[in-house]
């Protein structure tokens, strides 16, 4: 069962994998649906309810629906996509919805410094627009390291070293806050918030773009590699030469980065800094990840399963609300679904 | 072979319930939606049932949607009810400023929104149905002031950060409190929950064990002082709690002597003006006669309790 390699082609990147994993099927000879499926069910889960959603909602397929079902699951979708990085690498943060917090309100700040005066709108910009966006990433970063110092380096479970940072980074949003909201990000930056690249939203487009090269990373270069033999097994890792602790300690600067990087397109989008903002966002993205087929014990799974999870999870919602279904039985079902893919997924698994 | 027939019905069961589900909306003239903050805040719960009431009555269908305290999460809602094609939106925004763009989007559509309770900083709805917080807030403000005849110390918890309800009772409360400088003001957020307000006030407890009055920005908040008041051991009216907003329990406790004073904005009127107001635009074309439309609000105590929307209930 064990099968790193396998486990790690599961799901990455469309073609080329489907490519060589039906090569690989029909070696082995008979029973060559079941496998495909095994490999791809999280796609067909999202098939399934991509035809369920179209048959019950004649407004799903439009394409307005789908931009606006893409910007939606795009803030998660970033998240989650650092959180790939660090459960393949067989850790969990915990701190990332505090980090979308934390960042969007620093954004606001930094484009308000010297103190929020209530609801003017006039901005007093620290320093050029880049280099506040720079800072943004650089503060999510930080969290990072310290999570992973704290995980890699002082030996604390990473449950309880980031669900400590998830705490005190919220606290740190509300305080740079004052408590309220910091209103007005000016002009600069709207089109993160608003804009379209083609027929696209720019979070989309930003999105699409981190799955696409955080996909070649991990399943084409031996950094890659690294990562899921880290996650796979360490002491193996470590004796073939990998540096475990300063990989653990990086796997957790990427998910602060992707995580500021959320934080920072959703302060674009509702034009300000809102201390409250991504809260559980880290169960959300954790969700995605396990529907995606990434294994929690760590070593196998990829980006494009989580995207795919991501999708899921917001299709379930925006297709709930098309049809006009109160929001806490919304929410049973929404559950029920994470189940039922999870068990399609072991099912199909089991089946070789 | 029995594993299968789980899977299999597992996904039957989805299929069947999403077309369950769509079949109840279908076929209805009129569909409305109604999005409010937190669907669990008991406030908004009762909002949205007295809007769907009265909607029932008149055969209109209502889609409910809680932006869950999340500003983009409401706006993406908007969003979905404008592919959605409803006929008309009551809006609770979570956010005076975040939510203008989800107006504005709405207005673009030609779907008319009226905003109740809560307002947008600007733009182009329908009308907007509320409380006067402002003036709610002055009237508890010397309220306290007289009990207190301007002297000790004062804890106002204030509601959710940047909604417009918090922002204006904390101006309506603190302008006149700012006449009585022998009176100490001690503010913090607790968002609108009870959970938050105990954590909140036992803290201040921490530090000032001498409180001598709290005002609590919503009815949620209030109970959850009273709660720590009982629990360190006060005595019911050793420290005056006002709080905005009735219902059921604030009512027992002005009773029991714990909360002093209640302030009443009448909300059930407010939602069901609202959705007249949006019904006649839907049905007739018919626009208010002015866009913003404020209820005196009033404090309840024990004198008046019978004046209150939810007595006897």
């Amino acid at each position: 069962m064990r099968d790193g390699g396998e486990g790690g082609v599961n799901g990455a990147k469309g073609e080329p994998v489907a490519a060589a994993s039906a090569s690989g099927i029909r070696l082995r000879g008979s029973n060559t649906w079941i496998n495909g499926l095994r490999r791809n069910s999280v796609y067909l889960v999202f098939i399934l309810l991509v035809i369920i959603s179209a048959q019950v909602s004649p407004a799903f397929l439009t394409w307005t629906n789908i931009a606006n079902l893409l910007r939606q699951a795009s803030y998660i979708g970033l998240v989650s996509v650092g959180m790939t990085f660090v459960i393949i690498s067989g850790g969990i943060d915990l701190s990332v919805g505090s980090t979308v917090a934390v960042s969007g309100v620093l954004l606001a700040y930094l484009f308000h410094w010297g103190g929020y005066k209530g609801y003017v709108v006039t901005l007093s910009p620290a320093m050029p627009t880049p280099l506040i966006v720079l800072s943004t990433l650089a503060a999510g970063a930080l969290v990072g390291l310290l999570n992973g110092v704290l995980i890699a380096k002082a030996r604390i479970p990473a449950f309880v070293a980031t669900l400590a940072t998830m705490v005190s980074v919220r606290g740190v949003a509300y305080m740079l806050a004052g408590g309220r909201t910091i209103f007005g990000l000016g002009e600069s930056l709207s089109v993160l918030g608003f804009g379209n690249i083609g027929p696209l939203p720019v979070p989309v487009v930003i999105w699409l773009g981190c799955v696409l090269v955080s996909g070649f990373i991990l399943k084409r270069t031996v950094f890659g590699r690294w990562v899921y033999a880290v996650g796979g097994d360490e002491d193996s890792a470590r004796l073939s030469g990998i540096n475990c602790d300063r990989h653990k300690v990086l796997m957790y600067v990427v998910a602060g980065v992707f995580a500021a990087l959320a934080g920072m397109l959703m302060a674009c989008r509702i034009d300000q800094g809102e201390p409250r903002q991504g809260e559980l966002f880290e169960l959300d993205a954790i969700a995605a990840v396990v529907i995606g087929g990434t294994s929690l014990s760590g070593g196998r799974g990829g980006v494009g399963g989580t995207a795919i999870g991501v999708l899921i999870l917001t299709l379930i919602t925006n297709v709930l609300n098309l049809v006009g279904v109160h929001p806490f039985p919304q929410q049973i079902v929404k559950g029920i679904i994470i189940l039922g893919g999870v068990f399609l997924q072991r099912w199909l698994a089991s089946r070789n | 072979m029995s594993k299968r027939c789980v899977v299999f019905g597992l996904v039957a069961t989805m299929v069947a319930g999403m077309f369950l589900t769509s079949s109840l909306v279908a076929a209805k003239a009129i569909t409305i939606a109604v999005s409010v903050p937190r669907l669990s805040n008991p406030f908004f719960g009762r909002a949205v049932k007295v809007v769907q009431e009265a909607a029932k009555q008149q055969g209109v269908e209502v889609i409910v949607l809680d932006a869950g305290d999340d500003s983009a999460k409401q706006l993406a809602d908007i969003e979905t009810m404008i592919i959605r094609k409803v006929d008309g939106v009551i809006l609770a925004p979570n956010d005076q400023e975040a939510l203008v763009p989800g107006v504005e989007k709405l207005a673009k559509a030609k779907i008319p929104v009226v905003t109740v309770d809560r307002q947008v900083a600007r733009g182009d709805y329908l009308a907007h149905v509320g409380g006067n917080n402002v003036a709610g807030a002055k009237i508890a403000a010397s309220f306290i002031a007289d009990k207190l005849n301007g002297q000790g110390t004062v804890v106002e918890l204030l509601g959710q950060p940047g909604s417009s309800p918090a922002l204006q009772r904390a101006k309506g409360f603190e302008e006149v409190m700012s006449k009585y400088p022998g009176i100490k003001l001690i503010v913090q957020p607790a968002n609108f929950r009870r959970s938050d307000a105990v954590t909140v006030l036992e803290n201040i407890l921490q530090a000032n064990p001498n409180i001598d009055a709290i005002f609590t920005h919503n009815e949620e908040m209030g109970l959850g002082a009273i709660q720590v008041l009982k629990s360190r051991g006060f005595k019911p009216g050793q420290v005056i709690v006002v709080a905005f907003d009735t219902h059921k329990e604030t009512l027992q406790a002005i009773e029991d002597g714990w909360l002093q004073g209640n302030i009443e904005q009448f909300p059930d009127q407010q939602f069901r003006t609202g959705l007249k107001i949006l019904l006649n635009y839907i049905k007739a074309g018919v626009k208010p006669p002015q866009r913003d439309n404020y209820l005196t609000p009033l404090l309840i105590t024990k004198e008046n309790i019978t004046q209150s929307e939810k007595y006897g209930e």
